[in-house]
C-alpha cells in the first residue's frame, strides 16, 4: 500500500501549481473506530513541512493554500487528504498486516511499540483460537518465543506449566503473573477464562517490563484483554459450537512375544502363570490356556495365548468436547456464556467448565467507568487413580476390555479376576472417584477521571475469589465365601469403604491507584506515572476423611468407625507498594524510561518489610531518525532498544519466619500431646531476593513490513536466593530456610514473520517463526556446598545450568564402560548418584505458517523443543511388568552386557566378550539391582517436533448469505490439535513434556500419567 | 480549576490514609503451627520418646531379613538391591538421618530445659539422645557428635571417631543420671505424665542407664575403649542394676485401636479391620528350621500359623517368588511379639538387658554365677512372649543337650559366650535386630544362611551401611575425610 501511496504522491507532485497563500489548519486523526491516532506525522504534500499530532491526535499545521496533506503513522496505512475545512477529522486505517500496534504494558497502559526499551509480544485472540483449544495455554504455546508452556499431564485437566525466559528462583515461582482488564490474578484463572473471550494478550517478558507490578512481575506477565462491546453501537451475536474428539496419540513401545510368568525352568526358559501379574512367561504360541482361577461354578476361563494387538489401547475410550458459545456484543457492552463439556480418554472421567462473562463501560465527560465480571463454575468427577499401572500389569494375551463390567461379570469380579497380585483396572478406576466443584469469580472496576487536559487519575480495584469443595470416595468389596477360600491371594481381606472430604476458599484483592501526565515541550515529550498499590491475598482449607465406613455406600464422615482425620490450613499475605515512572520522548523516535518501586511484604521480617528497586529502559527508532534509513526502500522500520533493571521479589509463603512445631504422628493420645519441630527451619532473618536483569533487541521490518525481526538478547542475575537449602542431617535437622545461592538466567529470542512469504493469485502464504534459546549457569550455592537438589533428581550444581539430572547409574570404569561380576555377568549399581544432562529444553522453535485461499484458511502451528534430557518413570514400571518393548529386546535370553568389561582377577577392567549373565528375562529386567534401579536406563532425549494444531478455516462468502439478511457471517472449521509428536527411537514410552509436577523439577513423568491425547474435532460459527 | 485541586488533594489523601495504617502489614503471626515460643519440653518430649521406640518396629526390618529371622513373602518379586547385599547410599538412609532428627529434637529439649530449670526432662534428654547416637555409631562406625546438633554455627559437622563418640555417650549418659537423680519432680512440669517410659521413677531410669552403659561395654568387649572393672564398679557404686526381671523400657503414650502400636500396625493386623497389615515378611526357613529341630516352644510365639491354616512354614532368603510361599500360605510375625495394638512400644526390653548381664557375668565383669544369669536370661525371653508356664516351660527346653542351648560343661568363656551368643540370637528374633547384627559382627557366632539371590556373588552380609547420599552432598567434605566406605570391608570400631 505504501508503494502505491508513493506513486500517488508523484503524480499529484507532478500536477501542482506552485503560487498559493498560506494558512493553518488544526485537525484530528482517527483511527476508523473513532478512536484517536497518537503522534501521526503529518506532512505537507511535495515539502519538507511536516508536524506531528500529540498524545491524543490533535495536530496543527500551516500549508500552503489548496495543498495536501500526507498522515503517516506506525501501523496505519498512509493516506493523503484534500483540506477542504480548517478543522479536519482525516481518518486513516489500520494496516492489514501490521507489525506494530498499540501494546499493552503494566498497568493497563497503553504505549506504541517504538516508545518500548523491552521485548514484548502480542497474540490476537484469533490466533489463540484457531484450533479452539479449551484452555488459553493451549492456545499460545509454540507462538511467541521466550514463551515455554509444558503441558505436563493428560486428562480432563491437562496441567501446564508456564515460563517466561527460564527460571529466576530455584525453588520459588517461576510462572508469570497473568493480568485481566488490568486486575492482577493468579495464574490459574487462565485455566477458567473463556478463549473467545480474549481480544487479544500482551506478554511482559522481562522483569524490566513487568517492574511496575513489583514482585509478582519478575516472571514476566501475560496480560489479557478481554472484549469489550463494539464501538459504532451495532449489536452482534456470536453463536459458535465446537467438538472434538480425543484419542489416545502412542503407547509406549510393548513387547508382543511373551505371556504371563515370573519364573524359569531348568533351561532358562520362562514358565506360564495363569494367576501372575508379570509377562515373563513362554513365548506366546496360539495354544489355548487356562487363565485365572476357576470360578464358584467350576467353570475355567481359557484364552489363546498370543498377543492381542491393539487390545490396550481400547482401554482408554474416544474423549469428546463440546464446547458451546454465545456472546453479544454492542455499544459498551459485551456479555458471553460458553459451556465446556469434556469426556475424557479414561470412560467415565468427566469435567465440565461454564462461564458466564460480562464488561461494560460508560463515559460521562471527563469521567469514565468500566466494569468486568467472569464467573465459572467447573465440575469434575474423575478417577482418583486411572490404573495405567494396573494395565501394564495385564499380559498381552489377557482380553483385557472384557473386563468393564466388573459388579456383573464373573471373570471381571473381583472375585475371580485372574489375576493374583493386581486388581482389575475397571474396577479400581470405578471403585476410587474423586469429585468436585469449584466456582470462581473475577471482577473489576477502573475509573478514571481527566484532571487536566493533560492529567489522568485512574483507580482499579480486582478480586478473585474463588470456593471449591472436593470429594474422594472409595467403594467396598467384600469378597465371596468361595473367593475368600479360593486360595486367590488377599481374598481374606475385604475392601472397606472410605470417604474424604475438602473444602477451600481463596481470594486475592488488588487496588492501584495511579496519576499519570503527558506534556509537550517542543519535540521534546514527557510522561509521567507515580501510583500506589495494595494486594491482599487469603486461602483457607480445611480436610476431613474416615475409614472403614459401616453401610458402605453411604460416603458421609458420619458413617466411618474409629476417629475422622482432620487437617485446616489458613494464610494471608499482604503487599503494599508505591512507584512511579518517568519517560522522556525525542521527536517520536528516542524514547528514554526511568522507573522504580518500593514494597513492604507482610511476609518478611518487620525490621525488613521494605525493599526498592529501579531500572530503566530506552529505545531509538533508527527508521525515523537517520534520514537514510527513513528515505531507503529496503527498511520500512528499525528500532534498537535496550533495558537494566532490577526486582525485588518474595519467593516465601505467610509464615516462613519462625521455626514450627507440627503434632507429631499419631499423637494426641487421648489428652496426652506431641509436637515435633519441622526437620525444615525457617529463618527469622530472612530478606527478599533480587533479579538483576539487562536485555537489548532490535526490531527491524524490510521490503514493506513483508519480512520483520524482532531480536532480543537478555542476562539475569539472580541473587540473594530465598532458598531452602538441605544440610547435614547431623545439625538435627534436614533443611534451612536461607539467602543463598546466585545464578544466570540468558537467552536469545527471535521471532521472524514473513507476510506474506508467497502471493499467488489468490493464495497467501504467511509464515511466523520464534526460536528461543534458554541457558543458565549456577554461579554460587551457599558457604561450601557446591549443589542444591530441588527434588525430583534436579540439581542445581555450581558451575552448571540449573537444574541438571542427578540420578543413578552402573558402576563404570573411567572410560564408562559397565562394570559387570566376572561370575553373574551382572552389572551393579554406582552407590553414588551420576549428573546426566539438564531438565529444561535448551532450544524451542515455534513455525506458524497459515495459507489463505478465498474463503479458506489453514493454519498449522508446531514446534520442536531439545537440549534436556526426561526420566522416564514408567520405564521401571514396565519392565518390572515384563511389558516394555526392552525388557523382551534379548528374547528372554541370556546376554553379554553391552559395552562392559569385568575385573580379570588382577584388578585390571577387561573387555567382557564372553561372560552371560546369569539370566537374560525376568532374572535380569525385573531386577532392582541390575536395571530396574538404574536411572541411566530410563533417560532419554527429551527433544520433540510437535504438531500441535492444525485448523481449516471456512468464511462462507457473503454471497452465499444474502438471503438470509440477519446473518452477519458464518464460518466452519476444522480442527486437530496435538497432531503429530516425533520422538527420537530412544524414547520408547511417552511424551517427553509430560511431568509428574508442575513445579521447578522438571522432567521426571510416571505411570500414573496417562499416554498422550490427539483431539480433533469440528467448529461452526456464526454471527447476527 | 479549584475543584480539580481538591480532587486531587483528595485523591493523594486517600493514598495516604490507607498507607498509613500502622499495622497493616502485622499479619505474620502463624494461625496453623505452633512455633518455637509456643513449645516447651513437656509437649515435646512425648514425641521423641515414640519416635525413638518407633524405630524397634519397624526401621531394622531388613536386618531381620538378613539375619534369618524374616524373609519375603513368595507374592512378592524379589528385593535384588538389599538380597544382593550390594548396597546403596541410600540403603538405609533413615537409619542415619531418622535418629539424628530424633537426637537433635533432644538436644533442643535439653537447651530448654536447662533455661527452665527442668533438670528432669534436661536428664531424660541426655540419657535418650545418647542411646540413638549409640545405634547411628553401631551402624555407621564415625559420625558427627563433637559439632553435630549446631545448625546456627555449623552447617558441616565433622566426623568424630566411633569409639571417641562412644566415649561422648558415656560421659552424657552419666551426665544425665546425676541430673535426673537430683531433679525435683514438682518443678519438672508434668513429668509425671510426659515421661511415657518411667513415668518418672528414678530408679528405673536409673538402671536403663546402668544397662546402656553396660551395653556399649559389652559392644566394645574386643576392645579397650573402657575398662569394664572400673566402669561395672561404678554402676555397683550407683547401686540401681539394670533392666531385666520384668522390667523393659518401653514407651506407653496410650495405644488404642484408632492409634494402634507401631509394631502391631507394621507386622500384625490392621486394628480396626483385622486385615492383616504385613503381607510382606514372613518367617526366614533359617530361624524357623533351627528352632522347629530344636523343639522351642517359642516358636509360634515368633510366628504366626499361615493365613490358609496349616503348619508354620517359612521362605528361603532371595528365592524367586512362588505361589505356594505366597503371604497366604507362610508365616508372618507372631503374637509373642506383637501381642496386641495396645501394647507397649519397646526402646529396651528386659530380655536383652537380661542377656546382657548373662554376658557380662560369662565375662567374670558382673560378680555372680553365668550360669544362672544365663538361665534367667533365657526364661525372661519365654515369660516376655507370654509362653505358659514360663519358668517350668524354659528349664525343660534349657535340658535339651544340644550346644546351642545347653550350658558348657567346659570352663573356657569362649563356649559360654557361644551359647549365650545363640540364645541372644533366638531370644531377640523380631525385638532388637540391630543388636542381634552388633552380636553376629562382634562375636562372629551366630552365622545366618546366606541370600540366595543370583545377584549376591560371593558377597557376604554387609558389615555397616554407607553413610546416606545426604551426607555425601550436603556434608561432602567432612564425609571424604573418613575416607572410602565399603560395606563388606570397612567396619565399626569394636568389630574386631
Amino acid at each position: 500500500m505504501r508503494k502505491l501511496a508513493t506513486l500517488l504522491t508523484m503524480s499529484l507532485l507532478l500536477s501542482m501549481t506552485t503560487f498559493a497563500q498560506t494558512r493553518t489548519v488544526s485537525g484530528q486523526i482517527k483511527n476508523d473506530k473513532g478512536e484517536s491516532v497518537p503522534f501521526a506525522t503529518i506532512t505537507e504534500l511535495g515539502t519538507k513541512n511536516a508536524v506531528k499530532a500529540d498524545a491524543n491526535g490533535a495536530f496543527k499545521i500551516g500549508v500552503k493554500e489548496k495543498s495536501q496533506l500526507s498522515i503517516s503513522a506506525t501501523g496505519f496505512n498512509s493516506r493523503v487528504f484534500s483540506i477542504n475545512s480548517n478543522n479536519p477529522v482525516l481518518v486513516i486505517t489500520t494496516k492489514e498486516e501490521e507489525m506494530q500496534e498499540v501494546v499493552v504494558t503494566a498497568l493497563g497502559i497503553s504505549k506504541q511499540p517504538r516508545q518500548l526499551g523491552y521485548s514484548t509480544a502480542k497474540v490476537s485472540g484469533k490466533d489463540l483460537t484457531t484450533a479452539k483449544a479449551v484452555n488459553i495455554q493451549n492456545g499460545l504455546t509454540g507462538k511467541v518465543s521466550g514463551l515455554n508452556i509444558a503441558t505436563v499431564n493428560n486428562g480432563v485437566f491437562a496441567d501446564t506449566r508456564i515460563t517466561l525466559r527460564g527460571i529466576r528462583s530455584l525453588t520459588g515461582n517461576n510462572q508469570p503473573l497473568l493480568v485481566i482488564d488490568g486486575v492482577p490474578v493468579g495464574l490459574g484463572y487462565l485455566n477458567r477464562l473463556n478463549p473467545n473471550d480474549v481480544d487479544d494478550i500482551n506478554i511482559l517478558k522481562g522483569a524490566s517490563a513487568a517492574s511496575l507490578y513489583g514482585p509478582d512481575g519478575v516472571n514476566g506477565v501475560i496480560i489479557v484483554k478481554t472484549k469489550r462491546g463494539t464501538k459504532n453501537g451495532t449489536p452482534v451475536v456470536t453463536v459458535s459450537n465446537t467438538t472434538q474428539f480425543e484419542k489416545v496419540l502412542f503407547l509406549p513401545k510393548f513387547q508382543k512375544q511373551f505371556g504371563q510368568g515370573s519364573a524359569i525352568d531348568e533351561n532358562g526358559i520362562g514358565v506360564y502363570d495363569q494367576i501372575e501379574n508379570q509377562q515373563y512367561g513362554d513365548e506366546f504360541d496360539g495354544s489355548e490356556r487356562e487363565l485365572g482361577r476357576p470360578n464358584d461354578k467350576g467353570e475355567q476361563q481359557k484364552v489363546p495365548y498370543s498377543a492381542l494387538i491393539g487390545e490396550k489401547e481400547k482401554y482408554f475410550a474416544t474423549g469428546i468436547t463440546s464446547q458451546n458459545d454465545v456472546s453479544i456484543s454492542a455499544k459498551d457492552f459485551y456479555l458471553s456464556a460458553q459451556d465446556v463439556n469434556i469426556a475424557g480418554t479414561l470412560a467415565g472421567d468427566k469435567n465440565r467448565r461454564t462461564t458466564f462473562s460480562f464488561k461494560a463501560a460508560k463515559e460521562y465527560g471527563k469521567f469514565n467507568a468500566d466494569f468486568t465480571l467472569t464467573y465459572t463454575k467447573s465440575q469434575y468427577d474423575v478417577a482418583s487413580n486411572g490404573a495405567y499401572w494396573e494395565v501394564f500389569n495385564t499380559a498381552q494375551n489377557v482380553p483385557l476390555t472384557k473386563y468393564k463390567d466388573w459388579r456383573n461379570d464373573t471373570w471381571a469380579s473381583p472375585n475371580h479376576y485372574f489375576n493374583d497380585y493386581y486388581t482389575n483396572p475397571y474396577f479400581i478406576k470405578d471403585r476410587q472417584r474423586s469429585r468436585g466443584t469449584s466456582n470462581d469469580l473475577i471482577a473489576s472496576t477502573t475509573l478514571t477521571y481527566k484532571i487536566l487536559p493533560w492529567l489522568n487519575a485512574t483507580y482499579r480495584a480486582g478480586t478473585t475469589v474463588s470456593n471449591s469443595y472436593s470429594k474422594n470416595t472409595s467403594e467396598a468389596f467384600t469378597y465371596s465365601p468361595y473367593a475368600r477360600t479360593s486360595g486367590k491371594y488377599n481374598t481374606t481381606n475385604d475392601i472397606f469403604a472410605s470417604v474424604s472430604d475438602g473444602q477451600s476458599a481463596s481470594s486475592r484483592i488488588t487496588s492501584e491507584a495511579f496519576l499519570t501526565g503527558q506534556k509537550d515541550f517542543g519535540k521534546f515529550n514527557v510522561d509521567g506515572l507515580v501510583g500506589q498499590s495494595y494486594r491482599e491475598t487469603f486461602s483457607k482449607s480445611m480436610g476431613v476423611s474416615g475409614s472403614n465406613l459401616i453401610i458402605p455406600t453411604l460416603y458421609n464422615l458420619s458413617n466411618r468407625t474409629g476417629e475422622p482425620g482432620a487437617s485446616e490450613s489458613f494464610s494471608e499475605t499482604k503487599l503494599m507498594g508505591v512507584f512511579g515512572k518517568v519517560a522522556f520522548g525525542y521527536d517520536n523516535w528516542a524514547f528514554l524510561e526511568v522507573t522504580g518501586r518500593n514494597d513492604w511484604d507482610s511476609r518478611l521480617p518487620k525490621s525488613g518489610q521494605s525493599f526498592f528497586y529501579p531500572g530503566a529502559s530506552a529505545s531509538l527508532v533508527l527508521s525515523d531518525a537517520i534520514e537514510a534509513i527513513k528515505n531507503s526502500n529496503l527498511i520500512s522500520y528499525l528500532k534498537l532498544r535496550g533495558s537494566v533493571s532490577k526486582s525485588g521479589n518474595v519467593n516465601l509463603g505467610a509464615y516462613s519466619l519462625d521455626p514450627t512445631y507440627g503434632v507429631a504422628g499419631g499423637f494426641p493420645y487421648g489428652s496426652l500431646p506431641g509436637f515435633t519441630a519441622s526437620s525444615s527451619v525457617n529463618n527469622p532473618g530472612i530478606k527478599p531476593e533480587f533479579v538483576n536483569s539487562k536485555e537489548v533487541g532490535f526490531e527491524v521490518s524490510i521490503l514493506k513490513n513483508r519480512i520483520s525481526l524482532e531480536a532480543t538478547a537478555y542476562t539475569q542475575e539472580n541473587s540473594n536466593q530465598i532458598l531452602s537449602i538441605q544440610i547435614s542431617r547431623s545439625t538435627g535437622y534436614s533443611s534451612s530456610l536461607v539467602n543463598a545461592a546466585n545464578f544466570t538466567n540468558k537467552g536469545l529470542e527471535f521471532d521472524l514473520k514473513l507476510t506474506p512469504l508467497v502471493s499467488l493469485g489468490a493464495l497467501k502464504v504467511n509464515v511466523k517463526t520464534n526460536f528461543t534459546l534458554q541457558d543458565s549457569k549456577v554461579n554460587s550455592v551457599y558457604e561450601g556446598l557446591n549443589e542444591v537438589g530441588i527434588g525430583n533428581g534436579n540439581f542445581a550444581i555450581t558451575g552448571y545450568p540449573a537444574f541438571m539430572f542427578k540420578l543413578t547409574d552402573y558402576k563404570r570404569d573411567t572410560e564408562g564402560h559397565v562394570i559387570v561380576d566376572a561370575k553373574t555377568g551382572y552389572p551393579s549399581q554406582n552407590p553414588t548418584p551420576v549428573m546426566f544432562g539438564r531438565t529444561m529444553p535448551k532450544y524451542i522453535f515455534g513455525v506458524n505458517p497459515s495459507f489463505e485461499y478465498k474463503s479458506f484458511t489453514l493454519t498449522v502451528t508446531a514446534d520442536y523443543r531439545a537440549g534436556h534430557q526426561v526420566y522416564h518413570g514408567i520405564g521401571p514400571d514396565m519392565d518390572f511388568t515384563g511389558i516394555s518393548a526392552r525388557s523382551g529386546e534379548n528374547g528372554r535370553m541370556r546376554f553379554i552386557m553391552p559395552n562392559s568389561v569385568y575385573d580379570d582377577g588382577t584388578g585390571k577392567y577387561v573387555p567382557n566378550t564372553s561372560v552371560l549373565v546369569r539370566a537374560g528375562g525376568y532374572g535380569f529386567y525385573e531386577a532392582t539391582a541390575t536395571n530396574r534401579g538404574i536411572n541411566s536406563n530410563y533417560i532419554t532425549s527429551a527433544a520433540a517436533w510437535k504438531i500441535r494444531e492444525i485448523a481449516l478455516t471456512y468464511d462462507v462468502p457473503a454471497a452465499a448469505m444474502r438471503k438470509a439478511k440477519f446473518v452477519k457471517g458464518v464460518s466452519l472449521g476444522l480442527v486437530a490439535r496435538n497432531v503429530f509428536t516425533f520422538l527420537p527411537s530412544s524414547n520408547q514410552w511417552t511424551d517427553p513434556e509430560f511431568s509428574n509436577t508442575t513445579g521447578n523439577a522438571l522432567g521426571i513423568n510416571s505411570s500414573s500419567i496417562l499416554p498422550p491425547n490427539r483431539l480433533y474435532g469440528f467448529n461452526i460459527s456464526t454471527r447476527f | 480549576m479549584l475543584k480539580t485541586k481538591y480532587l486531587m488533594i483528595a485523591f493523594f489523601a486517600g493514598l495516604a490514609l490507607v498507607g498509613c495504617k500502622k499495622d497493616y502489614l502485622d499479619i505474620n503471626k502463624n494461625p496453623n503451627t505452633a512455633t518455637a515460643a509456643d513449645i516447651t519440653p513437656d509437649l515435646t518430649i512425648t514425641a521423641q520418646f515414640t519416635s525413638t521406640a518407633g524405630r524397634n518396629a519397624s526401621g531394622y526390618d531388613f536386618l531381620g531379613r538378613w539375619l534369618g529371622y524374616w524373609s519375603a513373602a513368595g507374592s512378592y518379586s524379589r528385593s535384588t538391591v538389599e538380597m544382593s547385599y550390594n548396597i546403596t547410599t541410600d540403603f538405609g538412609a533413615g537409619l542415619f538421618e531418622g535418629p539424628y532428627y530424633t537426637s537433635g529434637q533432644y538436644k533442643s529439649i535439653e537447651a530448654k530445659s536447662k533455661e527452665l530449670g527442668w533438670t528432669f526432662y534436661e536428664g531424660i534428654s541426655k540419657i535418650m539422645g545418647a542411646y540413638e547416637l549409640m545405634n547411628v555409631v553401631d551402624i555407621y562406625n564415625d559420625v558427627p557428635y563433637k559439632t553435630a546438633f549446631d545448625l546456627v554455627g555449623n552447617i558441616r559437622p565433622s566426623y568424630d571417631k566411633g569409639e571417641d563418640v562412644y566415649k561422648g555417650l558415656f560421659a552424657q549418659i552419666d551426665a544425665g543420671l546425676v541430673l535426673i537423680k537430683a531433679a525435683d519432680i514438682n518443678v519438672n512440669k508434668n513429668i509425671k505424665t510426659r515421661d511415657i517410659m518411667f513415668a518418672a521413677d528414678k530408679v528405673k531410669w536409673a538402671k536403663f542407664a546402668n544397662t546402656l552403659k553396660l551395653k556399649m561395654l559389652i559392644h566394645t568387649s574386643k576392645t579397650t575403649t573402657f575398662t569394664p572393672a572400673t566402669e561395672i564398679a561404678k554402676i555397683n557404686a550407683e547401686g540401681s542394676g539394670y533392666l531385666g526381671n520384668g522390667i523393659s523400657a518401653n514407651v506407653q503414650p496410650g495405644y488404642s485401636a484408632d492409634r494402634p502400636n507401631p509394631f502391631y500396625s507394621s507386622h500384625m493386623f490392621n486394628s480396626i479391620t483385622g486385615v492383616e497389615n504385613d503381607n510382606y515378611n514372613r518367617a526366614n526357613n533359617f530361624s524357623l528350621n533351627l528352632m522347629t529341630s530344636l523343639n522351642d516352644p517359642r516358636t509360634t510365639y515368633f510366628y504366626r500359623a499361615p493365613r490358609n491354616g496349616g503348619a508354620l512354614r517359612g521362605t528361603t532368603y532371595g528365592s524367586d517368588p512362588l505361589t505356594a510361599n505366597s503371604s497366604d500360605n507362610t508365616s508372618g510375625v507372631g503374637s509373642g511379639v506383637g501381642k496386641s495394638f495396645t501394647m507397649p512400644m519397646w526402646v529396651l526390653t528386659s530380655v536383652e538387658a537380661s542377656f546382657l548381664v548373662a554376658e557380662a557375668t560369662a565375662r567374670g565383669w558382673i560378680t555372680g554365677d553365668a550360669q544362672t544369669a544365663y538361665n534367667n536370661a533365657v526364661t525372661e525371653s519365654f515369660s516376655w512372649l507370654g509362653v505358659p508356664s514360663a519358668a517350668g516351660a524354659a528349664s525343660t527346653y534349657l535340658l535339651n543337650p544340644n550346644a546351642k542351648i545347653a550350658w558348657p560343661t567346659t570352663t573356657n568363656p569362649a563356649d559360654k559366650i557361644a551359647v549365650i551368643a545363640w540364645q541372644k540370637y533366638f531370644a531377640l528374633n523380631g525385638i532388637s535386630m540391630l543388636e542381634t547384627w552388633n552380636d553376629i559382627r562382634r562375636l562372629k557366632v551366630v552365622a545366618p544362611d546366606l541370600s540366595i539371590a543370583p545377584e549376591r556373588g560371593s558377597n557376604p552380609i554387609p558389615s555397616r551401611l554407607l553413610y546416606p547420599s545426604s551426607e555425601y552432598q550436603y556434608n561432602t567434605a567432612s564425609v571424604n575425610a573418613v575416607g572410602a566406605i565399603n560395606q563388606f570391608t570397612s567396619k565399626v570400631f569394636w568389630d574386631k
